[in-house]
């Protein structure tokens, strides 16, 4: 027979334990340090350094709808110059695919993104800034599992310098 | 004393703790946001950890904004732990002594421990968790029930405040032992001196293994090797005594100079006009290369001019205890933070507040830290030499924490290049229970009731 206490002691572990599983469900993994990472089907973002505002996924620092071009996108990475963060590719792929932009929301600056994989440049965007649509990147990724998506201020200053990577995708 | 009496000191205590809890929510409500906490909640919201700040309290601070959004969440745990963890140790004293119960249910009034409370900081997240650890563990002791959750919260929470700071194990050794003598029996085995202190040594290196596992393995913090701004404040030093240019060229900033390292070094908040002012004369970097021939320099230094390291670390560890240099106390706790998403918002009744908080706190000798260390140390001492007569395992529990507040406030002779009165947040607690401690032991000496509990 369970005496009282002991069940209060059972009860607290049984709210604790659904409490973290609900939220674990919620978040879509059981470590809550993984909880705030930025994950898609086939990366995750392991590392974002930026010199304004923090990495966002599908939503821009202040919560606004991702827009390039009055174009909306569901499957965005928010970013701000100056920017340096890191993918972690979990399938081994050839390729990867994507765009870069200067978000609707944002006004004034101009910035250029790049891509680079160990010490080469894969890619590097021409100087964008609102009056400029989606650049499209499709980059050979052969045997690396981590590459570096770049966004630095055509301009002296980070003032609005906000940056969006959208749709990306690896393909073989 | 009798029941009735103790009763009505545990209710008066409750009291006392929820208006602390009250008044340091009213007085930081959403919770004080320094540029150090910010960049913990950069962390906490995007998920990608550093290791120069606690990647661990930035996982739960992520954790618990996803419910609670902003400071608030983390001032909540803080000042729910700071002042659940008094109440159970006031709750101890009750049943011996009315009036140091009361003194210590207080301790989270004391100029040096409410002028930080809501400063969301690895210190605060340190001496709160660890504050509930040691409540829990003599609840635990006393209790006949709910043992068990007492024991595994307090063991999380100790765990817990270990990985706050990187010089936090040393004192979290006394807790694991504190921890041990309550388990040990509890979980069927027979205590003696030799196998708690065994058993706390082992969990201790243990639960380090454990932390260096989860860092490397799950948290994955990026490295930021916050060891080199000590190796350089040394080597700062070593090259202005021997008018020499030891740090290495790839670490110094455009600003280096002998002028501007002089200048920098008589500043007793060395970290920031040394380390992080824009016009800092030097270069941090993440590069391991640069780190091992900075390793490298620094060693071969501090072994030529032993005496001349000792004296500098001497120095800053006085500085920090407000010897011989005017204390860095609370003067900048609430400047400055004034603007960004949660600025402290000044209303009358919050300035009176913190202008007595400051006032008080000056003149008090609590708020030096020299004045801590002493107490702390003596209280150890004291303890050590009368355990055959003042035997019980309540003292044994107070000792442990004078202990783990000594040595958390020694281990900065080692690793402290500025006077940051946060730093002394968990001895400053730790002081204040020991001057409960070393009353105690007074009255059961005086009144020759040498008890074995």
């Amino acid at each position: 027979m369970i005496d009282g206490h002991r069940r209060v002691d059972i009860a607290l572990g049984f709210f604790v334990f659904v409490s973290y599983l609900s939220l674990s469900v919620w978040r879509g993994s059981l470590c809550f340090w993984d909880w705030r990472k930025i994950q898609f089907d086939s990366f995750t973002v392991t590392d974002a350094d930026q010199d304004y505002a923090f990495a966002s996924k599908n939503q821009g620092p202040a919560g606004e709808a991702i827009m390039v071009a009055g174009h909306p996108y569901h499957d965005a990475i928010a970013t701000h110059a100056n920017s340096n963060m890191r993918i972690h590719v979990k399938i081994p792929s050839k390729r990867l695919r994507g765009g870069c932009a200067y978000p609707d929301w944002a006004r004034g600056a101009s910035i250029r993104c790049r891509i680079i994989a160990g010490q080469r440049t894969l890619f590097e965007s021409e100087i964008l800034s609102s009056s400029h649509p989606l650049e499209m990147f499709d980059v050979d990724i052969e045997g690396q599992d981590e590459v570096n998506l770049l966004v630095r201020s055509a301009r002296d200053d980070i003032t609005a310098a906000h940056a969006v990577w959208v749709a990306m995708e690896l393909r073989n | 004393m009798s029941k009735k009496l103790t009763r009505s000191v545990n209710f008066l205590n409750a009291g006392i703790a929820l208006a602390g809890f009250g008044v340091a929510l009213y007085l930081f409500y959403p919770g004080c946001v320094s540029p150090d906490s910010m960049s913990q909640y950069e962390q906490a919201t995007n998920g990608y950890f550093k290791d120069w700040h606690p990647p661990m309290m930035a996982a739960i601070w992520g954790a618990i904004d996803l419910i609670i959004p902003g400071p608030l969440g983390m001032l909540l745990l803080h000042l729910t732990a700071l002042w659940s963890g008094l109440f159970l140790v006031a709750r101890q004293f009750a049943e011996r002594n009315v009036w140091l119960s009361i003194f210590v249910v207080m301790t989270g009034m004391m100029p040096s421990v409410i002028g930080m409370e809501g400063v969301i900081w690895k210190d605060i997240s340190l001496g709160s968790t660890w504050t509930l650890a040691v409540g829990l563990i003599m609840a635990a002791a006393k209790a006949k029930h709910h043992r068990i959750v007492m024991l595994s919260a307090a063991f999380l929470l100790i765990f817990y405040g270990s990985l706050t700071r990187h010089n936090a194990f040393p004192a979290a050794v006394p807790l694991y032992l504190m921890w041990s003598t309550v388990s040990m029996p509890f979980i069927g085995l027979r205590t003696s001196t030799t196998r708690v202190v065994v058993l706390s040594l082992v969990l201790s290196s243990v639960m380090y293994g454990v932390y260096r596992a989860l860092e490397t393995n799950a948290l994955r913090p990026r490295q930021e090797h916050i060891e080199q701004v000590i190796w350089l404040d040394d080597l700062a030093f070593f090259s202005h005594e021997t008018r020499q240019d030891l740090v290495p060229v790839t670490m110094r900033s455009k600003s280096y100079s002998p002028e501007r390292l002089a200048k920098a070094l008589s500043n007793v908040r060395a970290a920031d006009p040394l380390i992080f002012n824009q016009d800092s004369p030097f270069a941090l970097t993440r590069d391991v290369v640069v780190l091992a021939d900075l390793r490298k320099i620094w060693l071969q230094e501090v072994a030529s001019h032993p005496s001349l390291w000792w004296f500098h670390r001497m120095d800053r560890f006085g500085s920090l205890m407000g010897i011989g240099c005017r204390s860095t106390y609370l003067n900048h706790i609430f400047s400055g933070w004034t603007a960004g998403p949660f600025a402290w918002h000044e209303t009358p009744a919050r300035l009176w507040m913190k202008t007595a908080i400051e006032e008080t706190g000056y003149d008090l000798p609590t708020s030096k830290g020299w004045f801590l260390l002493l107490v702390v140390s003596m209280v150890s001492l004291f303890a050590i030499f009368t355990h055959r007569i003042v035997a019980s395992q309540f003292l044994f529990h107070l000792l442990c924490i004078a202990l783990s507040g000594l040595l958390l406030g020694l281990s900065y002779l080692f690793t402290t290049i500025s006077s940051d009165f946060r730093y002394l947040w968990w001895m400053a607690i730790t002081a204040h229970v020991s001057m409960g401690t070393l009353f105690y032991c007074v009255q059961v000496i005086w009144s020759k009731n040498h008890v074995v509990e």
